[in-house]
């Protein structure tokens, strides 16, 4: 018996050597790193905007994906090539390239611009503003996307401080899921940062040296659009109210006032549109000063603001 | 959310990875799974012992009461045949035979005359030197049905101790990631992974052996039967 004893010992000695050497360590698994999925979320506000962008008539919306920082990222070929599969998904508009947007990297919550949620207001759409002219870069932009207010839930890295790549969908087709859900395959390769074609009729954000956060979110300027409208009384009773839709151009001080008179930018003419003008300017005179996040005073430091009567009346 | 991710990340790089070799496995372990450990592994080391002697053994046993059978059908005379048997009888059926046989000449050797109850006594004879032969060939199988029916639960009991010092762990660490978690699980169930290393070849060489014993066992019953037949016949003849 002894000798079977010793016969079974050397053999499981022979075996747990042969597995301490043969099995060294596991081998580690190769977790790829979880890629982030990030998600903007829509606010109340955003629906009502987007609900006012679908009374317009219907007009031919180039929806553009604009690629940017690609000169700033050579490297990232994948993501480059992702958001430009991004891009060609609906009716392939050319990508343009925004360099105004360039020197200010976007924040990541949805911040439309002023006056895109201008133009959402008034159910006449009026693109193109004489003090675009001002600035180059940002008016050829604006001309060549006249109508983009219907935001989309859009993607975008979420660790990338600079303009994420931004799908704008047309009106007629403007919640599509399942065209969503192909943007959010494409989303974990979607890495780089590109640049999201946006209005960029608000003067503030061009070049701002503040950086950051510099644009007002839309509640925020719903809260200024109340705080004037408590003060307006639209020219009710007028004929043709529905058309003296008035846009001023308003310039604010840091604590809320006006620094100068507010200026008419829309053109007309006639008895009834002096009147409505003039009540808009009232109004403005009248409410201010105005609340506003006082960090963010680059945003609203000079802004456009639409007084449109059909918009008051329930038009 | 990214700085978290980023501390997740730090602490599942400063988790020990990698070292599961049997060596590591063994000695992280906590103390009583070593105990299981180690008397798995030593329970394993004897059954096996035991396993290559039965196997010997009866390997043995088998080839010798065929060699036994050849022989003693083979016409040769019985006196012979116990003769050459009787001081080393090799295997269980000589056994059964040289005491059947011994049993037979100490009845004849006074020159009594053979009585009826020499049958009795000599079937008596035989059915203790089957049981005393069967004996001795199942001896230690018990062991290894115990091992086979208790090793997977003496494993299980190494595991959950494992475990639940591993969860103590995780509840002292307050973290819940997988890379604290693993380990622990590891060792622990390094336990139940030896007790089933030690109980499958125990059960599985059990029962070949009890089935081949069982065989044993009817053919020297059947052989007692027959010699028995034998010595009767011998008993009427002579009286």
């Amino acid at each position: 018996m002894r000798t079977y004893l010793v016969i079974s010992a050397i053999g499981h000695l022979a075996v747990i050597g042969w597995a301490s050497f043969s099995f060294p360590s596991a081998k580690p698994f190769e977790v790829e790193p979880i890629k982030a999925l990030p998600v903007e979320f829509i606010s109340a506000t955003d629906l009502t905007r987007l609900k006012a962008g679908e009374r317009k008539p219907a007009k031919p919306v180039p929806e553009a994906v604009v690629k940017k920082a690609e000169a700033d990222k050579p490297g990232e070929d994948d993501s480059k090539k992702a958001s430009k599969q991004v891009a060609s998904l609906p009716p392939p508009p050319p990508p343009k390239p925004e360099p105004a947007k360039a020197a200010a990297p976007a924040p990541a919550p949805p911040r439309p611009q002023k006056s895109a949620s201008e133009d959402a207001a008034e159910p006449k759409p009026e693109p193109v503003p004489a003090k675009e002219a001002k600035k180059d870069e940002a008016s050829k932009a604006e001309k060549d996307q006249p109508v983009k207010d219907v935001p989309v839930p859009t993607i975008r890295p979420r660790h990338s401080p600079a303009p994420a790549a931004k799908a704008e969908e047309k009106k007629e087709e403007k919640f599509d899921p399942s065209r969503i859900a192909a943007l959010l395959d494409k989303a974990p390769n979607q890495a780089a940062p590109a640049a999201r074609s946006e209005e960029t009729a608000a003067h503030s954000s061009a070049g701002d040296p503040r950086g950051l956060d510099d644009r007002m979110s839309i509640s925020e300027l719903d809260a200024l659009r109340m705080q004037v409208s408590r003060c307006w009384s639209p020219p009710v009773g007028v004929r043709g109210a529905s058309d003296l839709a008035v846009r001023l151009r308003l310039a604010l001080n840091a604590d809320g006032t006006l620094s100068r008179p507010p200026e008419v930018l829309t053109t007309g003419s006639g008895l009834a549109f002096l009147a409505a003008a003039d009540s808009a300017r009232r109004a403005v005179l009248r409410c201010q000063p105005y609340e506003l996040p006082s960090d963010k005073y680059e945003a609203w430091r000079d802004i456009n603001m639409n007084f449109d009567p059909r918009q008051m009346l329930g038009g | 959310m990214p700085s978290n991710a980023g501390d997740l990340a730090q602490v599942a790089l400063s988790a020990p990875i990698g070292d599961f070799s049997f060596l590591a496995l063994f000695l992280q372990a906590h103390f009583v799974v070593k105990l299981v450990m180690a008397g798995l592994t030593l329970a394993s080391v004897w059954c096996w012992s035991i396993i290559f002697e039965k196997l010997l053994v009866l390997r043995r046993a088998d080839r010798q009461t065929d060699r036994f059978e050849q022989t003693f059908w083979s016409g040769q005379s019985l006196e012979e045949l116990y003769q050459s048997l009787v001081h080393k009888p090799t295997s269980s059926m000589a056994a059964l035979f040289v005491a059947a046989m011994r049993e037979w000449k100490r009845s004849h050797e006074g020159g009594a005359r053979p009585l009826a109850s020499l049958q009795m006594r000599i079937e008596k004879v035989m059915d203790v030197t089957i049981t005393r032969e069967m004996d001795r060939l199942e001896r230690r199988l018990l062991f290894l049905a115990t091992v086979g029916s208790t090793a997977p639960f003496i494993g299980l009991f190494g595991t959950v101790w494992g475990i639940m010092t591993s969860f103590q762990a995780i509840a002292a660490s307050k973290n819940t990631n997988l890379a604290v978690v693993a380990p622990g699980i590891a060792e622990a169930l390094f336990a139940t992974a030896l007790g089933l290393l030690a109980a499958i070849p125990a059960v599985i060489f059990y029962n070949k052996f009890s089935h081949q014993l069982a065989r044993l066992g009817s053919r020297l019953e059947g052989f007692a039967d027959e010699f028995s037949a034998i010595l009767s016949r011998q008993i009427d003849e002579r009286g």
